[in-house]
């Protein structure tokens, strides 16, 4: 009976990828905590700390078929830890009395944190995979359509011309970056925690440290020399690169909803041939997946204050802060990659309407070019006088709904100063698009030897 | 006005002599000034002194000496601002200037049982009820301003949108009473609001009323009705319920104008121009592009209720207050009240400008109407159609055709491909297809729906104060109504 939209099974896969759904199974998250358990008894038996014959019979149990799953949910009626009815299915599925040493010495919030790291590592590679696919798409947009003109909108209006490769550039830088951090914060979030009830190790012996060490490199982890039960900045990063990462995603969606409103139509979000939009209007196609886009990045970023704020732990342990991220992260990390693949989706099949394009360009074509005329006559008559006299003409213009060609033309001061040739920017606004092919075609050179350094598997 | 430097004192945007007026209006700075704070404490303090002289609690000659000299011009400002910040403590410097210019028989008798927390906490609440006199004035107003846009505009066609898409045609009239009904509701809100939050507070340390011996409750009950506001059951120094409920509160309505102003700026893109905030001959979109008009009022309410909203949060965080008391909700207030309270009677002030001289542009909704006319009419040509073929076959037969007329890409295609299918035509004439498709005649309940609204909106405005109350004029304020005090040094 799934209640939570994630988890849906009829109408399924809104809100997450059965990708991410598979990785936040209840019973995949056990498993990686018995992942753990089993590499702290072989690094406890390799370094002497228990017997050898007890970490190779917890080896062999810490799978979730030996373990009385029955018993497991029963345990959590009882028992308010989160990991002990586990831990202890765990011990009666060994064999001999070996199961006495199974946990030994360690905390639960060493097995959890170090499970939420395994999960994580898992989530980041997903995003990685995406996000430079997303990248790849990107640029064959900004590379076919370096030179198409469109106008550039500022406060909501026409502003000037640029080309919509340009447009698209700035993602790409954008998202380059986001690679970037992707891969800068590797070092810092992959490391697995070990350090006993309060981060002194005093239960594991004096081999400890070297037992820590092997147990987390047995799980591909960094070790941290101290523990970091109640520093969180690490989990932190992670989220709040997904709130950004949502938020850039949010940020190209609402440019397609935007651009593909009626009256403006550029850009367009392809919708699968038989797909319904409105159950009222026949007509309607909407931009549904870019919306679902800006919700899903909306709830990244409002459960990602809920971990900045667990940043507050109290004492060497705070469960208040703790627990707000096994609630927090498993959503954050299913919206991120959803709303990623569907922004690959909508980027894959966009439909980019040239014509619609020039045609809004031209819709006030003089106007658009008011910057070119700007320094066009600073140069005859100053640039504070150009202003004035601009706005002035302007306004007539747009008043007796007259073209501005026929005003300048007719003005005693600017006329004579401006030639046929002058005027042509007038006619052809797509032409005053100034280095916006080249600054597309050099952003596409440095993303594409970056990408020549991207390393393949996170 | 003479602009001096301030030595760095104008650092917050609402205090900017240049750019302050986007963030606040000096009215309402006027009642958070920093003098003026420290003078309604002081008037706190002597209306607990005159209640408890009219109890016997302490000597009348001691309430009336007090009453006397409790006027910020009479004590060393200079000297309160050095021990504040040596002692550490918000209240108790002004306490001690104040008990200085007394004499000794009568000072002894300042802030008597109270803890500081009764005196600033009642403060704030007698500045949120200028604020929320301000903010009813111009809620008024605005409604008011809406109504008139109802009526003298309600009639014209346009284009309803869902999803951003052309969905079906409304009237504008209703769009602009959804506004105002939105706005109804928000004005009620700030009633029942004002009504939970304008209370006193006088408990003392941890809430016993102890210091205030048996007579406590009256001195509760005279000290709040001389203030003007509400007698609370219980202290309230750790229950700040009634904070968060303004601040949310302050974020409904913010959002509520915001949603207008965002509309105003999505429907003045120059593709769509139905609709366009004042312009004024001078007022300049662009540096470097001379054609810009700039929706620039209209975005800046959206800036602040964003901000608004943001400290909507605070008041939440303060919700969590430790034992029987805890500044760090408090000092919170101080901050986001402050800003939030400033913040939205700008924006209420842009708004009623915005609403005074909007231009809707009739022509433009009626020809982007037309513009998708027969696609749009889909929902009507589905029930005609649907009448005679079944609706859920009407609904098949039209996204075909939809689909095909949107491939095809002409004005007319729709009703073309419609008047040449024979499933459609063995039903109907080419008139009544046409009839079925023209905007007007599918507006729905449109009018009658504006009209319920400027109703309920006349009643409402009728039920309100008929003069509505203004915030009283700063007591510091002189005969020519200018402040003595800022011009004097406090350094």
């Amino acid at each position: 009976m799934p209640s939570h939209p994630i988890d849906f099974q009829i109408q399924a896969g809104v809100f997450s990828t059965p990708e991410l759904q598979a990785l936040f199974d209840e019973q995949r998250r056990f498993e990686r905590w018995l992942e753990f358990e089993a590499a702290l008894a072989g690094a406890q038996g390799e370094l002497g700390v228990i017997p050898e014959a007890a970490a190779r019979e917890i080896q062999a149990k810490a799978r979730l078929a030996c373990l009385d799953l029955g018993a497991v949910a029963a345990g959590y009626k009882t028992s308010r830890n989160s990991l002990v009815p586990v831990a202890r299915a765990l011990r009666l599925a060994c064999a001999e009395g070996y199961g006495e040493y199974v946990h030994y010495g360690v905390t639960t919030q060493d097995v959890l944190d170090t499970a939420q790291v395994m999960e994580l590592r898992e989530v980041l590679r997903i995003v990685y995979r995406d996000l430079r696919v997303f990248e790849k798409i990107v640029c064959q947009l900004a590379r076919r359509y370096k030179t198409t003109p469109m106008v550039g909108r500022t406060h909501g209006q026409q502003a000037l011309p640029i080309t919509f490769g340009l447009k698209a550039a700035v993602w790409l830088a954008e998202i380059r970056r986001h690679l970037e951090r992707l891969q800068a914060m590797q070092p810092r979030v992959l490391v697995g925690q070990l350090g006993g009830a309060v981060g002194t190790l005093a239960a594991l012996g004096p081999k400890a440290r070297q037992v820590a060490a092997a147990t987390l490199a047995r799980l591909g982890l960094r070790h941290s020399p101290v523990a970091w039960h109640t520093a969180r900045d690490t989990v932190v990063e992670v989220a709040s690169f997904f709130a950004m990462l949502t938020a850039t995603l949010e940020k190209i969606a609402n440019e397609i909803y935007q651009l593909g409103k009626t009256e403006i139509a550029e850009l367009r979000e392809s919708a699968p041939g038989n797909a319904m939009s409105s159950s009222a209007m026949p007509h309607k196609q909407n931009p549904v997946l870019c919306q679902r886009i800006a919700v899903l990045a909306r709830h990244v970023r409002a459960l990602t204050g809920l971990v900045v704020d667990g940043m507050a732990h109290e004492h060497e342990r705070d469960a208040r802060c703790l627990w707000s991220e096994w609630l927090a992260m498993p959503q954050i990390s299913i919206y991120t990659g959803t709303a990623l693949q569907y922004l690959v989706r909508v980027m894959d099949g966009l439909v980019v309407q040239e014509e619609n394009m020039l045609r809004n360009l031209h819709l006030h074509r003089e106007m658009v070019v008011s910057e070119w005329l700007l320094f066009r006559l600073a140069a005859e008559l100053g640039k504070m006088r150009a202003q004035e006299k601009l706005h002035a003409l302007i306004r007539r213009a747009e008043e007796a709904h007259l073209p501005l060609r026929e005003i300048l033309i007719g003005d005693e001061e600017i006329g004579p100063l401006l030639a046929a040739a002058d005027l042509e920017y007038l006619d052809h606004p797509e032409r005053y698009v100034g280095l916006a092919a080249e600054i597309v075609e050099e952003t596409l050179q440095e993303i594409e030897a970056k990408q020549q350094n991207d390393f393949e598997v996170y | 006005m003479s602009i001096a430097c301030t030595d760095g004192l104008a650092s917050h945007i609402v205090d900017s002599r240049f750019f302050g007026a986007s963030y606040a209006t000096d009215e309402a700075r006027r009642v958070f000034c920093d003098l003026r704070r420290l003078q309604r404490w002081l008037d706190v303090e002597v209306a607990l002194a005159e209640c408890q002289a009219e109890l016997g609690m302490i000597p009348a000659a001691a309430a009336a000496e007090l009453a006397a000299c409790a006027r910020l011009p009479n004590l060393d400002l200079a000297e309160i601002r050095r021990d504040i910040a040596r002692t550490c403590h918000s209240l108790l410097p002004l306490l001690d200037a104040w008990q200085r210019v007394a004499s000794p028989a009568a000072g002894r008798f300042i802030h008597f049982g109270a803890t500081t927390q009764d005196i600033e906490d009642t403060a704030q609440c007698l500045e949120i009820r200028d604020v929320i006199a301000i903010v009813r004035r111009d809620l008024r107003s605005i409604a008011a301003e809406l109504i008139r846009i109802v009526e003298q505009h309600g009639s014209l066609v346009m284009i309803g949108r869902t999803h951003g898409q052309h969905a079906l045609p409304t009237l504008f009239g209703l769009k602009a009473a959804t506004w105002l009904d939105e706005l109804l509701r928000n004005m009620s809100r700030l009633e029942a609001c004002a009504d939970q939050t304008l209370v006193s507070q006088l408990f003392g340390g941890v809430g016993t009323m102890d210091a205030f011996g048996p007579g406590g409750l009256e001195l509760l009950r005279r000290f709040s009705h001389r203030l003007g506001l509400a007698e609370p059951l219980v202290g309230w120094h750790s229950s700040r319920d009634r904070l968060a409920e303004l601040l949310a509160t302050m974020a409904i309505l913010a959002g509520g104008l915001a949603r207008i102003a965002n509309e105003i700026y999505q429907l003045a893109r120059n593709e769509i121009h139905e609709l366009e905030e004042p312009f004024h001959a001078g007022k300049i979109g662009s540096s470097t592009m001379p054609h810009k008009r700039n929706p620039e009022l209209c975005e800046q309410v959206v800036v602040l209720a964003r901000l608004i909203k943001a400290n909507a949060g605070l008041g939440f965080d303060g919700l969590i207050s430790e034992h029987e008391r805890d500044y760090r909700a408090v000092r919170l207030e101080w901050v986001s009240v402050t800003d939030s309270s400033l913040f939205l009677c700008a924006a209420t002030g842009m708004m009623k400008t915005i609403l005074v001289d909007l231009r809707v542009r009739g022509d433009a909704m009626l020809q982007n109407v037309q513009e998708s006319a027969n696609l749009l009419s889909t929902e009507a040509l589905m029930f005609l159609i649907g009448e005679k073929i079944g609706k859920q076959a009407a609904h098949q037969l039209l996204y075909e055709v939809s689909m095909q007329a949107h491939d095809t890409n002409t004005k007319n295609s729709l009703l073309d491909l419609l008047l040449a299918d024979d499933r459609v035509m063995a039903h109907f004439s080419a008139d009544e297809l046409l009839k079925a498709i023209d905007p007007a005649s599918h507006v729905g309940l449109a009018t009658t729906l504006a009209t319920r609204v400027v109703a309920a909106g006349r009643r409402q405005l009728a039920e309100g104060p008929a003069a509505p109350e203004v915030p009283a004029p700063c007591p510091l304020a002189n005969a020519q109504g200018k402040c003595d005090l800022q011009d004097r040094r406090l350094a």
